[in-house]
Protein backbone atom coordinates (compact mmCIF):
# COMPACT_ATOMS: atom_id res chain seq x y z
CA UNK A 1 0.00 0.00 0.00
CA UNK A 2 3.07 2.24 0.96
CA UNK A 3 4.61 1.33 -2.44
CA UNK A 4 1.14 2.49 -4.28
CA UNK A 5 1.08 5.92 -2.72
CA UNK A 6 4.81 6.87 -3.20
CA UNK A 7 4.26 5.33 -6.78
CA UNK A 8 1.40 8.13 -7.20
CA UNK A 9 2.71 10.76 -5.36
CA UNK A 10 6.05 10.04 -7.70
CA UNK A 11 3.49 10.09 -10.63
CA UNK A 12 1.65 12.93 -10.28
CA UNK A 13 4.56 15.26 -9.17
CA UNK A 14 6.44 13.99 -12.54
CA UNK A 15 3.33 15.01 -14.22
CA UNK A 16 3.05 18.63 -12.98
CA UNK A 17 6.68 19.39 -13.25
CA UNK A 18 6.94 18.23 -17.07
CA UNK A 19 3.64 20.76 -17.36
CA UNK A 20 5.26 23.65 -15.47
CA UNK A 21 7.91 22.59 -17.58
CA UNK A 22 6.60 23.65 -20.58
CA UNK A 23 4.69 26.57 -19.62
CA UNK A 24 7.87 28.05 -18.35
CA UNK A 25 9.77 26.93 -22.00
CA UNK A 26 7.54 27.49 -24.84
CA UNK A 27 7.79 31.30 -24.89
CA UNK A 28 11.61 31.17 -25.95
CA UNK A 29 13.73 28.79 -27.52
CA UNK A 30 16.62 28.14 -26.37
CA UNK A 31 20.10 27.23 -28.03
CA UNK A 32 18.74 29.70 -30.85
CA UNK A 33 20.76 32.46 -32.93
CA UNK A 34 19.68 35.46 -31.68
CA UNK A 35 21.57 37.15 -34.58
CA UNK A 36 21.70 37.85 -38.30
CA UNK A 37 24.89 37.15 -39.80
CA UNK A 38 25.40 39.05 -43.31
CA UNK A 39 27.52 37.70 -45.97
CA UNK A 40 31.26 38.42 -45.21
CA UNK A 41 32.98 41.23 -46.70
CA UNK A 42 34.37 40.52 -50.29
CA UNK A 43 38.13 41.80 -51.41
CA UNK A 44 38.79 45.15 -53.10
CA UNK A 45 39.62 44.02 -57.00
CA UNK A 46 42.82 46.11 -58.56
CA UNK A 47 40.12 48.73 -59.52
CA UNK A 48 38.43 49.45 -56.80
CA UNK A 49 42.00 49.73 -54.76
CA UNK A 50 43.60 52.33 -57.10
CA UNK A 51 40.08 54.46 -56.89
CA UNK A 52 40.01 54.68 -53.64
CA UNK A 53 44.02 55.01 -53.18
CA UNK A 54 43.78 57.97 -55.54
CA UNK A 55 40.74 59.38 -53.32
CA UNK A 56 42.98 59.54 -50.26
CA UNK A 57 46.04 60.62 -51.87
CA UNK A 58 43.67 63.47 -52.79
CA UNK A 59 42.21 64.20 -49.11
CA UNK A 60 46.01 63.89 -47.82
CA UNK A 61 46.95 66.65 -49.97
CA UNK A 62 43.58 68.56 -49.13
CA UNK A 63 44.60 68.29 -45.16
CA UNK A 64 48.68 69.12 -45.79
CA UNK A 65 47.84 72.19 -47.79
CA UNK B 1 -1.38 4.50 6.83
CA UNK B 2 -4.45 7.77 6.90
CA UNK B 3 -1.52 9.93 7.94
CA UNK B 4 0.36 9.18 4.69
CA UNK B 5 -2.68 9.62 2.71
CA UNK B 6 -3.08 13.48 3.97
CA UNK B 7 0.45 14.07 3.54
CA UNK B 8 0.18 13.14 0.42
CA UNK B 9 -2.68 15.06 -0.85
CA UNK B 10 -1.36 18.36 0.96
CA UNK B 11 1.92 17.94 -0.87
CA UNK B 12 0.18 17.45 -4.16
CA UNK B 13 -2.31 20.45 -3.24
CA UNK B 14 0.53 22.82 -2.50
CA UNK B 15 2.07 21.87 -5.61
CA UNK B 16 -0.85 22.91 -7.81
CA UNK B 17 -0.68 26.42 -5.89
CA UNK B 18 2.71 26.61 -7.03
CA UNK B 19 1.30 26.01 -10.92
CA UNK B 20 -1.13 28.83 -10.24
CA UNK B 21 1.29 31.35 -8.88
CA UNK B 22 3.26 31.07 -12.39
CA UNK B 23 -0.60 32.06 -14.09
CA UNK B 24 -0.64 35.34 -12.13
CA UNK B 25 0.02 38.73 -14.23
CA UNK B 26 1.78 41.03 -11.93
CA UNK B 27 0.95 44.21 -14.31
CA UNK B 28 -2.47 43.81 -13.13
CA UNK B 29 -1.17 45.86 -9.92
CA UNK B 30 0.85 48.25 -11.31
CA UNK B 31 -0.48 49.58 -14.36
CA UNK B 32 -1.68 53.16 -13.96
CA UNK B 33 -4.68 54.75 -13.86
CA UNK B 34 -5.08 58.17 -13.54
CA UNK B 35 -4.10 61.31 -15.70
CA UNK B 36 -1.10 62.18 -13.57
CA UNK B 37 -0.07 58.48 -13.07
CA UNK B 38 -0.27 58.46 -17.57
CA UNK B 39 1.21 61.79 -17.38
CA UNK B 40 4.37 60.43 -15.40
CA UNK B 41 4.61 57.77 -17.87
CA UNK B 42 5.23 59.97 -20.46
CA UNK B 43 7.44 62.40 -19.00
CA UNK B 44 9.51 59.33 -18.43
CA UNK B 45 10.55 59.52 -22.45
CA UNK B 46 9.80 63.30 -23.48
CA UNK B 47 12.64 63.45 -20.52
CA UNK B 48 14.86 60.79 -22.45
CA UNK B 49 14.07 63.58 -25.39
CA UNK B 50 15.14 66.29 -23.51
CA UNK B 51 18.78 64.55 -22.19
CA UNK B 52 19.09 63.38 -25.11
CA UNK B 53 18.78 60.12 -23.99
CA UNK B 54 16.19 59.15 -26.30
CA UNK B 55 17.71 57.13 -29.40
CA UNK B 56 13.65 55.89 -30.42
CA UNK B 57 11.74 58.36 -31.50
CA UNK B 58 13.48 61.39 -32.12
CA UNK B 59 17.12 60.38 -31.85
CA UNK B 60 20.11 61.79 -30.09
CA UNK B 61 23.66 62.79 -31.26
CA UNK B 62 25.09 59.19 -31.47
CA UNK B 63 22.44 57.83 -33.29
CA UNK B 64 22.32 60.75 -35.62
CA UNK B 65 25.73 60.32 -36.55
CA UNK B 66 24.93 56.64 -36.73
CA UNK B 67 22.90 56.88 -39.78
CA UNK B 68 24.87 59.59 -41.26
CA UNK B 69 27.32 56.48 -41.35
CA UNK B 70 25.00 54.89 -42.62
CA UNK B 71 24.67 57.18 -45.51
CA UNK B 72 26.78 58.77 -48.43
CA UNK B 73 27.31 62.14 -47.08
CA UNK B 74 30.60 60.77 -45.33
CA UNK B 75 33.39 59.08 -46.95
CA UNK B 76 33.49 55.62 -44.71
CA UNK B 77 36.37 54.96 -46.97
CA UNK B 78 38.55 57.98 -45.93
CA UNK B 79 37.74 57.20 -42.16
CA UNK B 80 41.29 57.58 -39.70
CA UNK B 81 42.22 54.66 -38.72
CA UNK B 82 41.97 54.20 -35.67
CA UNK B 83 38.50 54.91 -35.59
CA UNK B 84 37.13 52.66 -37.87
CA UNK B 85 36.20 50.19 -35.22
CA UNK B 86 34.55 53.44 -33.63
CA UNK B 87 32.23 54.16 -36.54
CA UNK B 88 30.15 51.85 -38.63
CA UNK B 89 31.94 51.06 -42.24
CA UNK B 90 27.66 50.90 -43.31
CA UNK B 91 24.86 49.83 -41.73
CA UNK B 92 25.48 45.78 -42.01
CA UNK B 93 28.12 46.36 -39.10
CA UNK B 94 25.27 47.22 -36.91
CA UNK B 95 22.10 45.64 -38.58
CA UNK B 96 21.91 43.43 -35.36
CA UNK B 97 20.86 46.58 -33.05
CA UNK B 98 17.72 47.06 -35.12
CA UNK B 99 16.23 44.16 -33.36
CA UNK B 100 16.74 46.67 -30.23
CA UNK B 101 15.07 49.06 -32.04
CA UNK B 102 12.24 47.41 -32.75
CA UNK B 103 11.12 46.17 -29.38
CA UNK B 104 12.31 49.54 -27.50
CA UNK B 105 9.47 51.23 -30.45
CA UNK B 106 6.97 48.75 -29.53
CA UNK B 107 7.34 49.50 -25.80
CA UNK B 108 6.96 53.24 -26.35
CA UNK B 109 3.58 51.88 -27.85
CA UNK B 110 2.98 49.48 -25.00
CA UNK B 111 2.42 52.64 -22.62
CA UNK B 112 0.96 54.50 -25.22
CA UNK B 113 -1.58 51.69 -25.23
CA UNK B 114 -2.19 51.76 -21.52
CA UNK B 115 -3.11 55.94 -21.44
CA UNK B 116 -5.17 55.87 -24.70
CA UNK B 117 -7.35 52.59 -23.91
CA UNK B 118 -7.19 53.39 -20.00
CA UNK B 119 -8.13 56.86 -19.81
CA UNK B 120 -11.73 57.72 -18.06
CA UNK B 121 -14.06 59.55 -19.67
CA UNK B 122 -13.88 61.68 -16.74
CA UNK B 123 -10.45 62.64 -17.57
CA UNK B 124 -11.06 63.16 -20.68
CA UNK B 125 -12.74 66.31 -19.99
CA UNK B 126 -9.98 67.78 -17.88
CA UNK B 127 -7.33 69.71 -19.63
CA UNK B 128 -4.35 67.54 -18.40
CA UNK B 129 -5.90 64.19 -19.32
CA UNK B 130 -6.20 65.84 -22.81
CA UNK B 131 -3.03 66.45 -22.89
CA UNK B 132 -1.71 63.38 -21.88
CA UNK B 133 -4.19 61.70 -24.59
CA UNK B 134 -2.50 63.91 -27.45
CA UNK B 135 0.91 62.88 -26.37
CA UNK B 136 0.24 59.48 -26.45
CA UNK B 137 -1.77 59.25 -29.82
CA UNK B 138 1.17 61.54 -31.27
CA UNK B 139 3.92 59.74 -29.54
CA UNK B 140 1.88 56.41 -30.84
CA UNK B 141 1.97 57.61 -34.99
CA UNK B 142 5.71 58.41 -34.27
CA UNK B 143 6.69 55.16 -33.55
CA UNK B 144 4.89 53.46 -36.17
CA UNK B 145 6.03 55.97 -38.52
CA UNK B 146 9.41 54.63 -37.58
CA UNK B 147 8.86 51.24 -37.92
CA UNK B 148 7.35 51.86 -41.35
CA UNK B 149 10.19 54.02 -42.53
CA UNK B 150 12.98 51.06 -40.87
CA UNK B 151 11.10 47.19 -41.09
CA UNK B 152 8.76 48.06 -44.23
CA UNK B 153 9.81 48.47 -47.92
CA UNK B 154 9.53 52.28 -49.19
CA UNK B 155 5.76 52.76 -50.36
CA UNK B 156 4.67 51.67 -53.65
CA UNK B 157 1.88 53.59 -54.77
CA UNK B 158 -0.98 50.55 -56.31
CA UNK B 159 0.80 47.57 -53.94
CA UNK B 160 0.75 48.64 -50.53
CA UNK B 161 -2.25 47.10 -49.56
CA UNK B 162 -0.26 44.00 -50.60
CA UNK B 163 3.25 45.36 -48.97
CA UNK B 164 4.33 43.66 -45.66
CA UNK B 165 3.22 46.37 -42.75
CA UNK B 166 4.34 45.76 -39.00
CA UNK B 167 1.79 43.95 -36.41
CA UNK B 168 -0.79 46.30 -35.79
CA UNK B 169 -1.02 46.78 -32.02
CA UNK B 170 -3.79 48.83 -30.53
CA UNK B 171 -4.42 47.76 -26.71
CA UNK B 172 -1.91 46.34 -24.19
CA UNK B 173 -2.54 42.45 -23.91
CA UNK B 174 0.57 40.32 -23.03
CA UNK B 175 -0.65 37.02 -24.43
CA UNK B 176 -1.50 38.56 -28.41
CA UNK B 177 0.58 37.61 -31.21
CA UNK B 178 -0.26 40.11 -34.08
CA UNK B 179 1.44 39.00 -37.14
CA UNK B 180 2.22 42.20 -39.83
CA UNK B 181 -0.33 43.74 -41.34
CA UNK B 182 -0.42 45.68 -45.05
CA UNK B 183 1.30 48.80 -45.39
CA UNK B 184 -1.54 50.62 -46.18
CA UNK B 185 -3.30 49.80 -43.40
CA UNK B 186 -0.64 50.97 -41.09
CA UNK B 187 -0.46 54.10 -42.74
CA UNK B 188 -4.11 54.88 -42.20
CA UNK B 189 -3.37 54.03 -38.65
CA UNK B 190 -0.68 56.85 -38.38
CA UNK B 191 -2.62 59.24 -40.00
CA UNK B 192 -6.12 58.57 -37.94
CA UNK B 193 -3.53 58.64 -34.39
CA UNK B 194 -1.94 62.14 -35.75
CA UNK B 195 -5.70 63.38 -37.04
CA UNK B 196 -7.12 62.83 -33.62
CA UNK B 197 -4.44 64.15 -31.52
CA UNK B 198 -4.82 67.54 -33.77
CA UNK B 199 -8.20 67.51 -32.55
CA UNK B 200 -7.53 67.53 -29.00
CA UNK B 201 -5.49 70.70 -30.25
CA UNK B 202 -2.59 71.11 -27.68
CA UNK B 203 -0.59 73.42 -27.38
CA UNK B 204 1.64 73.15 -24.39
CA UNK B 205 5.10 73.02 -24.47
CA UNK B 206 5.55 70.78 -21.48
CA UNK B 207 4.18 67.52 -23.58
CA UNK B 208 6.44 68.71 -26.38
CA UNK B 209 4.50 66.75 -28.89
CA UNK B 210 1.98 69.47 -29.68
CA UNK B 211 -0.49 70.47 -32.33
CA UNK B 212 2.14 71.74 -34.66
CA UNK B 213 4.46 68.48 -34.35
CA UNK B 214 1.31 66.19 -34.67
CA UNK B 215 0.55 68.22 -38.08
CA UNK B 216 4.48 68.09 -38.90
CA UNK B 217 4.46 64.16 -38.48
CA UNK B 218 1.26 64.03 -40.62
CA UNK B 219 2.95 65.80 -43.39
CA UNK B 220 5.71 63.32 -43.22
CA UNK B 221 3.56 60.65 -43.16
CA UNK B 222 1.51 61.89 -46.01
CA UNK B 223 4.82 62.63 -47.94
CA UNK B 224 6.16 58.82 -47.40
CA UNK B 225 3.01 57.83 -48.58
CA UNK B 226 3.34 59.52 -51.35
CA UNK B 227 0.18 61.31 -50.91
CA UNK B 228 1.48 64.32 -52.51
CA UNK B 229 -1.80 66.67 -52.21
CA UNK B 230 -2.07 66.44 -48.64
CA UNK B 231 1.70 66.44 -47.99
CA UNK B 232 1.08 69.58 -49.45
CA UNK B 233 -1.72 70.94 -47.97
CA UNK B 234 -0.65 70.26 -44.29
CA UNK B 235 3.15 71.50 -44.98
CA UNK B 236 1.75 75.15 -45.95
CA UNK B 237 -0.17 75.07 -42.36
CA UNK B 238 3.09 74.52 -40.73
CA UNK B 239 5.34 77.16 -42.69
CA UNK B 240 2.31 79.79 -42.60
CA UNK B 241 3.13 79.48 -38.61
CA UNK B 242 6.35 78.70 -38.33
CA UNK B 243 7.91 80.52 -41.45
CA UNK B 244 11.63 79.95 -42.90
CA UNK B 245 14.39 82.19 -41.12
CA UNK B 246 17.84 83.30 -42.54
CA UNK B 247 21.42 84.74 -41.47
CA UNK B 248 22.31 85.01 -38.40
CA UNK B 249 18.77 83.71 -36.68
CA UNK B 250 19.18 80.56 -38.83
CA UNK B 251 23.14 79.85 -37.82
CA UNK B 252 21.90 80.16 -34.18
CA UNK B 253 19.04 78.07 -34.53
CA UNK B 254 21.58 75.30 -35.58
CA UNK B 255 24.21 76.07 -33.65
CA UNK B 256 22.26 76.05 -29.87
CA UNK B 257 22.85 73.26 -28.21
CA UNK B 258 20.02 73.29 -25.89
CA UNK B 259 17.45 75.93 -26.78
CA UNK B 260 14.56 75.07 -28.96
CA UNK B 261 14.85 78.46 -31.34
CA UNK B 262 13.57 79.87 -34.82
CA UNK B 263 10.91 77.48 -36.53
CA UNK B 264 12.23 74.10 -34.79
CA UNK B 265 8.99 72.42 -33.82
CA UNK B 266 10.85 69.28 -31.78
CA UNK B 267 14.49 68.47 -31.02
CA UNK B 268 16.48 66.21 -28.76
CA UNK B 269 18.27 68.04 -26.29
CA UNK B 270 16.54 70.85 -24.25
CA UNK B 271 18.53 70.32 -20.95
CA UNK B 272 22.54 69.87 -20.33
CA UNK B 273 22.86 66.65 -18.70
CA UNK B 274 25.12 63.40 -18.08
CA UNK B 275 24.61 62.62 -22.02
CA UNK B 276 26.60 66.06 -22.56
CA UNK B 277 29.40 64.12 -22.30
CA UNK B 278 28.61 61.42 -24.87
CA UNK B 279 27.20 64.32 -27.13
CA UNK B 280 31.44 66.17 -27.29
CA UNK B 281 32.49 62.39 -27.57
CA UNK B 282 30.41 62.02 -30.77
CA UNK B 283 31.07 65.36 -32.02
CA UNK B 284 34.59 64.85 -31.98
CA UNK B 285 34.85 61.02 -33.11
CA UNK B 286 32.77 62.10 -36.53
CA UNK B 287 35.46 64.68 -37.24
CA UNK B 288 37.63 61.94 -38.18
CA UNK B 289 35.39 60.63 -40.99
CA UNK B 290 35.47 63.16 -43.32
CA UNK B 291 32.16 64.87 -46.07
CA UNK B 292 32.22 63.05 -49.10
CA UNK B 293 33.90 65.25 -51.71
CA UNK B 294 30.41 64.58 -53.93
CA UNK B 295 28.69 65.89 -51.44
CA UNK B 296 30.74 69.04 -50.57
CA UNK B 297 30.98 69.84 -54.46
CA UNK B 298 26.85 70.44 -54.07
CA UNK B 299 27.50 73.60 -52.35
CA UNK B 300 28.16 75.31 -56.15
CA UNK B 301 27.61 78.58 -54.18
CA UNK B 302 30.46 78.05 -51.89
CA UNK B 303 31.03 80.28 -49.25
CA UNK B 304 27.81 82.35 -50.45
CA UNK B 305 25.66 79.04 -49.17
CA UNK B 306 25.56 80.03 -45.20
CA UNK B 307 25.15 76.26 -45.05
CA UNK B 308 28.62 75.82 -46.19
CA UNK B 309 30.81 76.67 -43.74
CA UNK B 310 27.66 75.63 -40.97
CA UNK B 311 28.80 72.38 -42.04
CA UNK B 312 31.93 71.70 -42.52
CA UNK B 313 35.43 73.37 -42.58
CA UNK B 314 38.15 73.64 -44.82
CA UNK B 315 39.44 69.77 -44.56
CA UNK B 316 35.67 68.49 -44.64
CA UNK B 317 35.65 67.65 -41.46
CA UNK B 318 31.56 68.23 -40.02
CA UNK B 319 31.05 71.24 -37.85
CA UNK B 320 27.45 71.26 -37.63
CA UNK B 321 25.57 69.98 -34.61
CA UNK B 322 24.60 65.99 -34.96
CA UNK B 323 20.86 67.01 -34.06
CA UNK B 324 17.38 65.41 -34.74
CA UNK B 325 15.31 68.42 -35.17
CA UNK B 326 11.70 69.12 -36.91
CA UNK B 327 11.74 72.36 -38.43
CA UNK B 328 10.18 74.47 -41.25
CA UNK B 329 13.02 73.99 -44.24
CA UNK B 330 12.12 69.84 -44.20
CA UNK B 331 8.30 71.18 -45.31
CA UNK B 332 9.27 73.60 -48.15
CA UNK B 333 11.54 71.01 -49.29
CA UNK B 334 7.83 68.20 -49.38
CA UNK B 335 6.12 71.27 -50.89
CA UNK B 336 8.77 71.61 -53.87
CA UNK B 337 8.99 67.92 -54.18
CA UNK B 338 5.21 67.11 -54.13
CA UNK B 339 4.56 69.62 -56.53
CA UNK B 340 6.95 67.93 -58.41
CA UNK B 341 5.70 64.75 -58.81
CA UNK B 342 1.81 65.97 -59.30
CA UNK B 343 3.18 66.92 -63.22
CA UNK B 344 2.24 70.36 -64.84
CA UNK B 345 3.30 72.51 -61.15
CA UNK B 346 6.91 72.80 -61.92
CA UNK B 347 6.50 76.67 -61.63
CA UNK B 348 4.90 76.03 -58.35
CA UNK B 349 7.45 73.50 -57.40
CA UNK B 350 10.37 75.76 -58.48
CA UNK B 351 8.84 79.09 -56.52
CA UNK B 352 8.95 76.98 -52.90
CA UNK B 353 12.74 75.62 -53.81
CA UNK B 354 13.19 79.05 -54.08
CA UNK B 355 11.60 80.13 -51.21
CA UNK B 356 14.46 78.45 -49.51
CA UNK B 357 17.64 78.88 -51.39
CA UNK B 358 16.86 82.82 -51.28
CA UNK B 359 17.01 82.64 -47.37
CA UNK B 360 20.22 80.39 -47.75
CA UNK B 361 21.95 81.67 -50.45
CA UNK B 362 23.30 85.36 -50.67
CA UNK B 363 23.69 86.71 -53.44
CA UNK B 364 20.89 84.99 -54.80
CA UNK B 365 19.93 83.75 -58.22
CA UNK B 366 16.32 82.10 -58.13
CA UNK B 367 16.52 79.08 -60.40
CA UNK B 368 13.87 78.89 -63.72
CA UNK B 369 13.35 75.81 -65.69
CA UNK B 370 16.41 76.99 -68.17
CA UNK B 371 18.99 77.60 -65.18
CA UNK B 372 18.41 74.54 -63.09
CA UNK B 373 21.44 72.40 -62.98
CA UNK B 374 21.79 69.25 -64.88
CA UNK B 375 21.54 66.28 -63.65
CA UNK B 376 25.21 64.10 -62.80
CA UNK B 377 25.26 60.71 -63.96
CA UNK B 378 27.73 60.34 -61.52
CA UNK B 379 24.62 61.17 -58.41
CA UNK B 380 24.10 57.93 -56.36
CA UNK B 381 20.24 58.53 -56.17
CA UNK B 382 19.61 57.43 -60.11
CA UNK B 383 14.89 57.07 -59.76
CA UNK B 384 13.02 59.11 -57.68
CA UNK B 385 10.17 58.40 -55.30
CA UNK B 386 7.70 56.72 -58.04
CA UNK B 387 10.93 55.22 -59.43
CA UNK B 388 11.23 57.59 -62.74
CA UNK B 389 14.26 58.72 -64.03
CA UNK B 390 15.87 62.25 -62.27
CA UNK B 391 14.98 65.09 -63.74
CA UNK B 392 16.64 68.35 -63.38
CA UNK B 393 14.38 69.73 -61.32
CA UNK B 394 14.11 66.70 -58.90
CA UNK B 395 17.55 66.00 -59.19
CA UNK B 396 17.95 70.23 -57.78
CA UNK B 397 15.23 69.41 -54.93
CA UNK B 398 16.19 66.21 -53.86
CA UNK B 399 20.07 67.72 -53.44
CA UNK B 400 19.18 71.11 -52.10
CA UNK B 401 17.23 68.47 -49.00
CA UNK B 402 20.92 66.73 -49.00
CA UNK B 403 22.31 70.30 -48.09
CA UNK B 404 19.97 71.35 -45.66
CA UNK B 405 19.18 68.19 -43.18
CA UNK B 406 22.63 67.33 -43.58
CA UNK B 407 23.43 65.27 -40.04
CA UNK B 408 19.82 65.39 -39.22
CA UNK B 409 18.84 62.23 -39.52
CA UNK B 410 17.11 62.30 -43.02
CA UNK B 411 19.96 61.33 -45.63
CA UNK B 412 19.78 57.70 -44.92
CA UNK B 413 15.68 57.75 -45.20
CA UNK B 414 16.35 59.89 -48.23
CA UNK B 415 18.36 57.01 -49.57
CA UNK B 416 15.63 54.57 -49.16
CA UNK B 417 12.27 56.73 -50.18
CA UNK B 418 14.55 57.17 -53.40
CA UNK B 419 15.07 54.13 -55.36
CA UNK B 420 17.20 52.59 -52.37
CA UNK B 421 21.00 52.54 -54.87
CA UNK B 422 23.57 50.30 -54.11
CA UNK B 423 27.03 51.69 -53.35
CA UNK B 424 30.22 50.71 -51.81
CA UNK B 425 32.85 51.89 -48.91
CA UNK B 426 35.96 50.21 -48.67
CA UNK B 427 38.17 49.69 -45.05
CA UNK B 428 41.25 47.35 -44.49
CA UNK B 429 41.26 46.07 -47.89
CA UNK B 430 37.54 44.82 -47.86
CA UNK B 431 34.69 46.00 -49.75
CA UNK B 432 31.24 46.08 -47.74
CA UNK B 433 28.55 46.72 -50.02
CA UNK B 434 25.22 48.83 -48.92
CA UNK B 435 22.81 46.44 -50.62
CA UNK B 436 19.46 47.64 -51.71
CA UNK B 437 18.06 44.71 -49.01
CA UNK B 438 19.66 46.23 -45.94
CA UNK B 439 17.58 49.23 -46.35
CA UNK B 440 14.83 47.30 -44.22
CA UNK B 441 16.37 46.22 -41.50
CA UNK B 442 15.46 42.67 -39.80
CA UNK B 443 12.46 42.26 -37.38
CA UNK B 444 13.70 40.52 -34.13
CA UNK B 445 14.57 36.73 -34.49
CA UNK B 446 13.45 35.83 -31.26
CA UNK B 447 9.73 37.40 -32.38
CA UNK B 448 10.31 35.12 -35.94
CA UNK B 449 10.86 32.24 -34.02
CA UNK B 450 8.00 32.78 -31.11
CA UNK B 451 5.55 34.01 -33.41
CA UNK B 452 3.85 31.14 -35.96
CA UNK B 453 3.31 33.23 -39.44
CA UNK B 454 5.32 36.67 -38.70
CA UNK B 455 7.46 36.88 -41.78
CA UNK B 456 10.58 38.15 -41.86
CA UNK B 457 11.91 41.00 -44.27
CA UNK B 458 13.80 39.41 -47.66
CA UNK B 459 17.67 39.51 -47.14
CA UNK B 460 17.76 37.99 -43.84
Amino acid sequence: MKKILIGIVIIVNCLMASCTGIEEEAPRPKGVQMDYILYPPSELNAQERLYLEEREAEYRELFNK
Amino acid sequence: MKKILISALIFCLLLSSCSEFLDLKPYGRTIPKTADEFSALLHKHLGDIDYGTDAVIVGNASNVTAYACYADNLDASLTEKDFRKVLPNYIGTRINSFQGLYRNLYSRIRDCNIIINRITEADKSTSKGQEVLATAYTMRAICYYSLIQHYCEPFEKGSSNDQLGVPLVESFDMEARPLRTGLQNVINFVIDDLKKAIDLNISKEEYRFTVDVSKAYLARMYFWAEDWTNAIAVSKEILSKHPLISGEAYVTMLTDRYNKKGNVLLRSYIFPGTSDLSYESVESQIKHRPASKDFVDLFVEKEADIRYELSFNSVRQNQKNPCARVRSAEFCLIIAESYAHLGGKDAESLEWLNKLRENRISPFVPYTMFNLPKVDPDYIIKKDAEDKNLTSLMYAIITERQKELYMEKDRFFELKRNGRPTFWVGANGLKYVMEKFLYTTPLPKSDIDIVNGLKQNKGY
